[in-house]
């Protein structure tokens, strides 16, 4: 143990967590040629995480420091973003351990039919729920107890994937197809319970037009820009009593300039740190269209990124950037500006999309009121997920404190953390909480897709009745 | 030589895999080309490209007419011999339409 220890030490996490993806994927009989390279890649695109988020730390980060010192607002919080949030949590020891443990749990979890979900192709978004498990490794310091957590929440998303499998496989289009994203499909129980309000209330005859919608705001998606306003502003608001001087105005430009540049790099640094898991996904991939799994009627969950572009979805992701980042102002005791995860928010209301059927106006409403409460949650983490992201290397400066807005904002997420960090009762109460509705989904599966957005005819069609040819055919 | 953009919701994941395998393939069929990485809401604005193809289904299309493809297919690999074959057809039509201009 002393050993392991000083080994992971002294290399770091840009060269272990490469080895033990590298290790990882021959193991799932990846070409070790591909491996290999993918985990090189991956390691290039750690370091250079190291260098973005420092030039982010230096420039907005003294400034975030700046703006709660000098004035009443107190934000502390910078939203470094999904794609940092991931780098952070598998930087760290639990994130590179569920790596491991999270493909056998899902392997077993699919073989013995707890769940209809294949999850192994989706390898890259385990972060979305261990980033909850880091947290509660760094505020008990007990990591069985994390690794608990992260267990019972992969529990957790895989009951949502199988919920909304059906209703995303109609909506956008895709046959067989589900997403264990946990920011894009955590909404849909609260969408479920909005879409049958709006229902009583007549809400649900509001219909918007998409493509419209899109192309007055299309600004929003475009996060260079949104980095730069975003910059600049912080900036302003933190040099508000120097506003005299050349320097200051100077100091202004620059860090707007920064955070855009940082915003505009993003994609393409995150784009090598994947590729190390890229060749995981597409392996099973290959393996289970190869039907090398035989098992009737089951999801394989696909990244998110492949339903974010449907109208209706991108429409009302859009039209939630500025709404949210209105809320997160207003919002009593929020400390957190969402920054580098306002592109991202059509991501966070794909399941709302799907139960509302592409219905705009629900999906926002919705959206806003969900993750109104998230945020909420979300400013309760910030200083102990901020200790997690120093551990693995991402130390924030002065008084600002680093976390993924887009992360931090899931309600289950916050409530399977608080559990799991309250002592052995709440941990009972959790588990007993999940077995019963685990139970009733599976008694009533067919009426609880529905629910979740799935037409009858296309559940009959698609769903139900390739089951019945398949097993005819046997 | 043929330049091509590869655009999904957050420019990262479905891009690398689709990016890696347009390579795969263009490397193959000895075609020279460059894979920009965008996002699906950059592609009304993009400019001075050849090619666009989306790793997931999309009504966008671009102000310059530049064609829009639908890759999913190489991310799933679910008809992905179709779309290859409908991409290299697509470069060569593209390629002859360069030469003619040029």
């Amino acid at each position: 143990m002393e050993t392991l220890k000083l080994i992971m030490d002294t290399f770091g996490s840009s060269v272990l967590v490469p080895i033990i993806v590298f290790i990882l994927s021959l193991i799932l009989k990846v070409k070790p040629k591909t491996a290999f390279k993918g985990a090189v890649q991956m390691g290039v695109g750690l370091v250079a995480f190291n260098l973005i988020l420092g030039a982010l730390m230096t420039s907005l980060g003294g400034q975030v420091s700046a703006m709660v010192q000098n004035t009443a607002i107190n934000m502390p919080g910078i939203d470094v973003g999904w794609a940092a949030g991931a780098v952070i949590v598998y930087s760290n020891t639990i994130g590179m351990f569920y790596l491991v443990l999270g493909l056998g749990v899902n392997l077993v979890l699919f073989l013995v039919k707890w769940t209809d979900t294949f999850q192994p192709t989706d390898i890259w978004n385990y972060y979305q729920f261990v980033f909850w498990a880091a947290i509660v490794q760094y505020l008990t310091g007990n990591f069985g107890l994390a690794i608990a957590c992260a267990v019972f929440l992969n529990l957790v998303v895989l009951l949502l994937a199988d919920l909304v499998g059906p209703a995303f496989q109609e909506h956008y289009g895709y046959e067989g197809v589900t997403s264990t994203c946990f920011c894009a499909i955590n909404a849909a129980p609260f969408a479920i319970l909005m879409k049958w309000i709006g229902k009583k209330i007549h809400a649900d005859k509001i219909q918007l037009d998409p493509d419209k919608l899109k192309e007055k705001l299309g600004f929003w998606g475009e996060p260079m820009a949104m980095g730069l306003i975003i910059g600049i502003a912080i900036a302003l608001i933190a040099n508000w009593k120097e506003l005299g001087t050349l320097a200051t105005w100077a100091t202004i430009i620059t860090v707007g300039l920064t955070t855009g540049a940082i915003m505009a790099l993003y994609p393409a640094v995150a784009g090598f740190f994947v590729r190390g898991l890229t060749p995981i996904s597409t392996t099973m991939q290959m393996r289970v269209r190869r039907g090398e799994i035989k098992r009737q009627n089951f999801f394989i969950s696909i990244d998110p990124a492949v339903y974010f572009g449907e109208s209706a979805n991108l429409a009302a992701g859009l039209i939630l950037i500025p709404i949210m980042l209105g809320i997160s102002i207003i919002e009593p005791g929020n400390k957190m500006l969402p920054l580098a995860d306002l592109a991202a928010m059509p991501f966070m209301v794909e399941s709302i999309t799907a139960v509302m059927r592409g219905n705009i106006f629900g999906t926002v409403v919705t959206g806003a009121i969900w993750y109104t409460i998230g945020q909420a949650m979300n400013s309760t983490i910030l200083t102990i997920f901020s200790q997690a992201a120093a551990a693995g290397g991402y130390k924030a400066t002065g008084a600002s404190l680093i976390s993924s807005w887009s992360l931090g904002v899931v309600p289950w997420g916050w409530l399977g953390y608080k559990a799991f960090s309250s002592g052995w009762l709440w941990i009972c109460v959790a588990v007993a909480v999940y077995l019963v509705v685990y139970f009733l989904f599976r008694k009533n599966k067919v009426k609880w897709q529905i629910a979740a957005g799935c037409s009858e005819e296309f559940m009959n069609e698609k769903i139900l009745k390739v089951n019945v040819t398949e097993t005819a055919a046997e | 030589m043929i330049k091509v953009v590869v655009a999904c919701g957050g420019g990262i994941f479905t891009t690398s895999v689709v990016t890696d395998r347009l390579e795969e393939i263009m490397r193959k069929n000895k075609i020279r080309h460059t894979i920009t990485p965008h996002k699906i809401t950059e592609i009304p604005s993009i400019t001075g490209e050849d090619l666009i193809v989306v790793t997931g289904k999309t009504s966008a299309t671009n102000d310059e007419g530049i064609p829009v493809m639908i890759g999913i297919s190489l991310f799933t690999g679910v008809g992905e011999e179709e779309f290859t074959e409908e991409f290299l057809a697509k470069v060569k039509e593209i390629e002859e339409q360069k030469g003619q201009n040029g």
